[in-house]
C-alpha cells in the first residue's frame, strides 16, 4: 500500500444547502445499508476514515482562517473531489477500509483473542473441576483486557494520524502518536468516554434479542425461519444507530488531532519533519508549520523543575489511569454482551465500535432447536 | 378465620388438598431467629433438634422417597421430547415405568422467579413464594423457606432420625445449604434434615484434622479461619446444629474410601450420584433428594455443559435406580420423583437458544415423572399440572399431609 502523496492542496468545491442535504442522506442511506453485511461494512471504515481526513483538513483551514469553501462528505462509489476515475470513490473507500481494519486487528486481536480463550478455556475448566488450572481463565482474560486496553488508548489518535496521511504505515509511528496522545490527555479520556457511551446502545441492540419474547409475546414461539426473518429488519433498523455511533468517536477524534498537531509543532514535541508528506504540505500552505523550532525557554530552578515534573507526572498518571479506567469498562461491557447474548468468536473479536461496524448475527439453528 | 398457629383458611387451598395456608413468618408474633435462640437457650437445640416424647410419632413404615432435581434448568426437548432428548435412560428405560406429567409447569405470579433455588424450595415446600438473599446479597440464594418442607413434614410426623432424610447439594452452590429446613414455627430445625455436600465433607475433614492434632501453630490457625468464614455464611451451624454421629461416620467411611485428594477425581454432579448411592447403602435414607445442577453451566455460552450435563444427569438416575434395585432395603419400596427446578428459554434469536434469563415461557415448562410403587406404569398425563403439586402428592404417598403446601395432589399416577 504506497502513500498518496499530492503536491497541490486538496480542493472542496462549493456547494448548495440542498446539495449537501441531499448528499449527507443519501450517505448515511449507503451507511446503514453497508452496515448488514461484514463485506461492505469494509466500505463504511474506509468511508468513515476518509470524512475524518476531511475533517482534519477542514480543521486546520478554519484555524488558518482560509477562505476553504465547504465539504461535501465523500462519496461511496463514484469518482470523488480527490479520487478521480469511475469509482474512484469505491476503490478508495476500499483501500481505506481494508487498511485500517489490516492496522486495527493487528493491535486488538491479541487482547480479544485471550478474552476469548480465557472466557472458553476457564468455563471448560470450572464445568470439568479441573481447578488445578482454575486461574487459567481468568489470567488469560486479565492479560487480554490489558492487551485491549492498551490498544484502545492508543487507536483513536494512531487511526486519525493515518487517515490524514492517507498512508497505512503512519498507524504505527508509535512515537509521534504517543506524543500527540501526550499533548492532549483530556481529550484522550473524553474520547475515551465517548467511546463508553456510545458503545452502551449498541450494548443494548446486541443482548435485547435474549428478551424479546418475553418483552414483545408476538415473538414467543417463533420458529427459526421466522426468528431470522424477523431479525434481517431488526438488524437494518439498528443499523442507523451503529452508523452514527461508529461515526461520531471517529469525528471526535478527528478533531482532536487536529488541534493536537498543531499544538504540538508549535511547543517542539514533534518536528514538521516527523509529519506525514501530505498533511506537512498542507500545514505548510496554511502557515500552521512553526518557522523554526521554538526558542528554549530558560531552564526555571531546579526546585521548580521537580516540582513541575512530580506535578505533571502526577496529573499525567492521574489522567492515564482514568483513561485506562474508562476503556476497562468498554472491555467488561463485552463480557456483559457476551453473557446476555453469546455470539461465538465474534462477539469476542469484532466490537462494532472498534473494528469493523457490523452488528447483525442471526443464529443458524434447525428447524427443532 | 385464624387458626391456632396464627395462618387462616385458604378455603380455595383446602379444596386442592393443600389445607391451610399460613400468613408468612413475618407475621408471626415469634421470629424464626427469636424461637431458635430461645430453644438453644432452653437448652432444646440438640445435634438433631428438639427431643421428641418416645411415644409421640410412629415409627415410618412407608416407601422410601427419592426426589432426582433434573436441573438446574432443562427443557422438555432435551430431557422427555423423544425428537431432541439427551437423556436415553430417563426417556426409554425410566419413563416407561412410572407415570409422565409433560404439561407440568411453573405458575406464572408477579413476584416469581423461574430459577433454581425457588424451583426447588417450590418442590419441597408445595408452595410458592417470592424469595430474597437472607443477608441482601447480590445474586444470593440463601433463602429460607416460609412453609414447611418435605422433610420437615416427614420427620414431625414419623419418628425419622435426621440422617434418613438428606439432601445432596452440588459445590457450585453453598447457598441451598439454607433449603433444609424453614421459617415455620410449628416445624423448622427440630426437623430438619441432613444435608451431604463437598462443602460439608471439607468442614468434616478439617475439623477432623484440628481434633487429630500434629499441626503447626500457622496450620491450626489457618484452618480455624477457613472454618470461622464458613461458619459465617452459614448461620444454621452457628445455632449449634452439628453433624450428627451418623452422618460423621458416613464422611469417616468416604475419606477412607477415597483417601485425600482422590475425591477431587469425581466431581460435579457426578458426584452427586456418588453421595447419594453411598448415602443409600450406609445412612438408609427415608427421604432423598438429589439437587443436580450442571447444565446451567450453559449460562456461560457453552451449548455442550448443557447437554453433556444432562447426559451425567441421564447417567446418574440409572445408576440411583440401579442401586435401588439392587439394595433389598429399596427395592420394591421405593418411589423417584423426578422434576426439573426451572425450565430454559426457548430463543431463536440466539446462538445459545437455551439461555436462561428467567420468567419466559419456556422457563416455566417443566415435567414430573414418579416411578414406583403405587404409581401407574406406562401412564401419561396430559394435563396441565404444577410444580407445587410434587410435595403433597410426595406426602401422600409417603402416609402425610403436606398441609401448608398450596398444591394439589397428582391422583392421576396412582394405581
Amino acid at each position: 500500500m504506497s502513500a498518496q502523496s499530492q503536491t497541490t492542496t486538496p480542493v472542496f468545491p462549493a456547494s448548495g444547502i440542498g446539495q449537501r442535504l441531499f448528499r449527507k442522506l443519501t450517505a448515511l442511506f449507503w451507511g446503514v445499508l453497508f452496515c448488514q453485511f461484514a463485506a461492505t461494512a469494509v466500505l463504511v471504515v474506509g468511508w468513515t476514515y476518509r470524512l475524518a481526513q476531511q475533517r482534519v483538513f477542514r480543521r486546520w483551514a478554519q484555524t488558518a482562517a482560509s477562505p476553504a469553501a465547504c465539504q461535501p462528505w465523500p462519496r461511496w462509489f463514484m469518482a470523488d473531489a480527490d479520487q478521480g476515475g469511475r469509482f474512484g470513490a469505491l476503490r478508495a473507500n476500499l483501500r481505506s477500509g481494508f487498511a485500517t481494519l489490516i492496522n486495527v486487528w493487528t493491535v486488538t486481536l491479541p487482547g480479544c483473542g485471550l478474552l476469548y480463550l480465557g472466557w472458553s478455556s476457564g468455563w471448560n475448566v470450572s464445568f470439568n473441576r479441573l481447578y488445578a488450572d482454575i486461574g487459567q481463565g481468568p489470567l488469560t482474560m486479565l492479560l487480554g483486557a490489558l492487551l485491549l486496553i492498551a490498544a484502545l488508548i492508543y487507536l483513536p489518535l494512531a487511526q486519525m494520524h493515518q487517515a490524514a496521511a492517507g498512508d497505512w504505515r503512519e498507524f504505527y509511528r508509535a512515537g509521534v502518536v504517543l506524543r500527540l496522545i501526550r499533548q492532549r490527555p483530556f481529550a484522550n479520556l473524553a474520547i475515551a468516554l465517548l467511546y463508553g457511551l456510545a458503545s452502551l446502545p449498541l450494548l443494548l441492540l446486541t443482548v435485547l434479542p435474549g428478551f424479546l419474547p418475553q418483552i414483545v409475546p408476538q415473538l414467543d414461539g417463533l420458529a427459526p425461519a421466522e426468528a431470522a426473518g424477523f431479525l434481517q429488519l431488526y438488524y437494518l433498523a439498528a443499523g442507523l444507530p451503529l452508523f452514527l455511533l461508529f461515526l461520531l468517536p471517529r469525528l471526535a477524534a478527528a478533531r482532536i488531532y487536529a488541534g493536537a498537531v498543531p499544538a504540538a509543532l508549535r511547543q517542539g514535541r514533534i518536528a514538521a519533519g516527523e509529519l506525514p508528506e501530505r498533511p506537512r504540505q498542507f500545514l505548510a500552505e496554511l502557515g500552521l508549520l512553526p518557522a523554526a523550532p521554538p526558542a528554549p525557554r530558560p531552564a526555571p530552578a531546579l526546585w521548580r523543575q521537580g516540582a513541575y515534573t512530580a506535578a505533571g507526572s502526577f496529573a499525567a498518571s492521574g489522567l492515564f489511569l482514568a483513561t485506562a479506567a474508562v476503556w476497562s469498562g468498554f472491555v467488561f461491557e463485552i463480557v456483559v454482551a457476551q453473557f446476555f447474548n453469546y455470539r461465538e468468536a465474534i462477539g469476542w473479536l469484532n466490537h462494532p465500535l472498534v473494528q469493523l461496524p457490523w452488528l447483525r448475527f442471526v443464529p443458524d439453528l434447525p428447524a427443532g432447536f | 378465620m385464624l387458626t391456632p398457629t396464627g395462618g387462616r383458611v385458604d378455603r380455595a387451598a383446602d379444596e386442592k388438598g393443600g389445607g391451610i395456608s399460613p400468613m408468612s413468618a413475618g407475621n408471626l408474633p415469634v421470629s424464626r431467629r427469636g424461637f431458635l435462640l430461645s430453644a438453644a437457650a432452653s437448652g432444646l437445640v440438640a445435634a438433631g433438634g428438639v427431643p421428641r416424647p418416645v411415644a409421640a410419632a410412629p415409627a415410618y413404615s412407608g416407601p422410601n422417597v427419592i426426589v432426582v432435581r433434573f436441573g438446574g434448568g432443562v427443557r422438555r426437548r432435551e430431557t422427555i421430547d423423544p425428537t431432541g432428548s439427551r437423556s436415553p435412560f430417563l426417556l426409554h428405560e425410566f419413563i416407561p415405568q412410572g407415570t409422565l406429567f409433560p404439561c407440568l409447569e411453573i405458575s406464572q405470579r408477579p413476584g416469581l422467579n423461574t430459577s433454581h433455588g425457588e424451583g426447588t424450595l417450590n418442590i419441597v415446600t408445595g408452595h410458592y413464594d417470592s424469595y430474597e438473599d437472607v443477608d441482601g446479597r447480590f445474586l444470593g440464594a440463601r433463602f429460607e423457606p416460609n412453609f414447611p418442607t418435605l422433610f420437615e413434614y416427614l420427620r414431625k410426623a414419623y419418628a425419622v432420625a435426621p440422617h434418613e432424610t438428606l439432601m445432596i447439594n452440588g459445590e457450585d452452590r453453598p447457598d441451598e445449604e439454607f433449603y433444609n429446613f424453614s421459617n415455620s414455627a410449628d416445624y423448622g430445625a427440630a426437623y430438619r434434615c441432613s444435608t451431604l455436600s463437598l462443602y460439608r465433607y471439607y468442614r468434616h475433614r478439617l475439623e477432623r484434622k484440628l481434633a487429630a492434632g500434629g499441626l503447626s501453630e500457622a496450620e491450626i490457625a489457618a484452618a480455624r479461619r477457613q472454618l470461622e468464614k464458613w461458619e459465617s455464611g452459614d448461620r444454621r451451624l452457628a445455632d449449634g446444629a452439628q453433624e450428627s454421629p451418623a452422618i460423621a461416620r458416613f464422611w469417616d467411611d468416604w475419606q477412607m474410601r477415597y483417601v485425600d485428594g482422590a475425591s477431587e477425581d469425581v466431581r460435579g454432579d457426578r458426584l452427586l450420584t456418588e453421595i447419594a448411592v453411598r448415602a443409600l447403602r450406609h445412612l438408609r435414607p427415608r427421604l432423598l433428594m438429589v439437587n443436580y445442577q450442571d447444565c446451567d453451566f450453559v449460562h456461560w455460552g457453552n451449548a455442550a455443559h448443557y447437554t453433556r450435563g444432562i447426559a451425567v444427569m441421564d447417567q446418574g438416575l440409572r445408576d440411583l435406580a440401579a442401586a435401588v434395585e439392587a439394595d433389598e432395603f429399596y427395592r420394591g419400596n421405593t418411589l423417584f420423583a423426578v422434576v426439573p427446578d426451572c425450565g430454559r428459554d426457548d430463543n431463536p434469536m440466539m446462538a445459545v437458544p437455551y439461555q436462561h434469563h428467567f420468567n419466559s415461557r419456556s422457563a416455566r415448562e417443566i415435567f414430573a415423572l414418579l416411578v414406583g410403587p403405587g404409581i401407574a406404569r406406562g401412564r401419561v398425563v396430559d394435563r396441565s399440572a404444577d410444580q407445587t403439586d410434587i410435595a403433597p402428592t410426595v406426602a401422600a404417598l409417603m402416609g402425610f399431609a403436606a398441609s401448608e403446601s398450596e398444591g394439589a395432589i397428582l391422583r392421576e399416577a396412582f394405581v
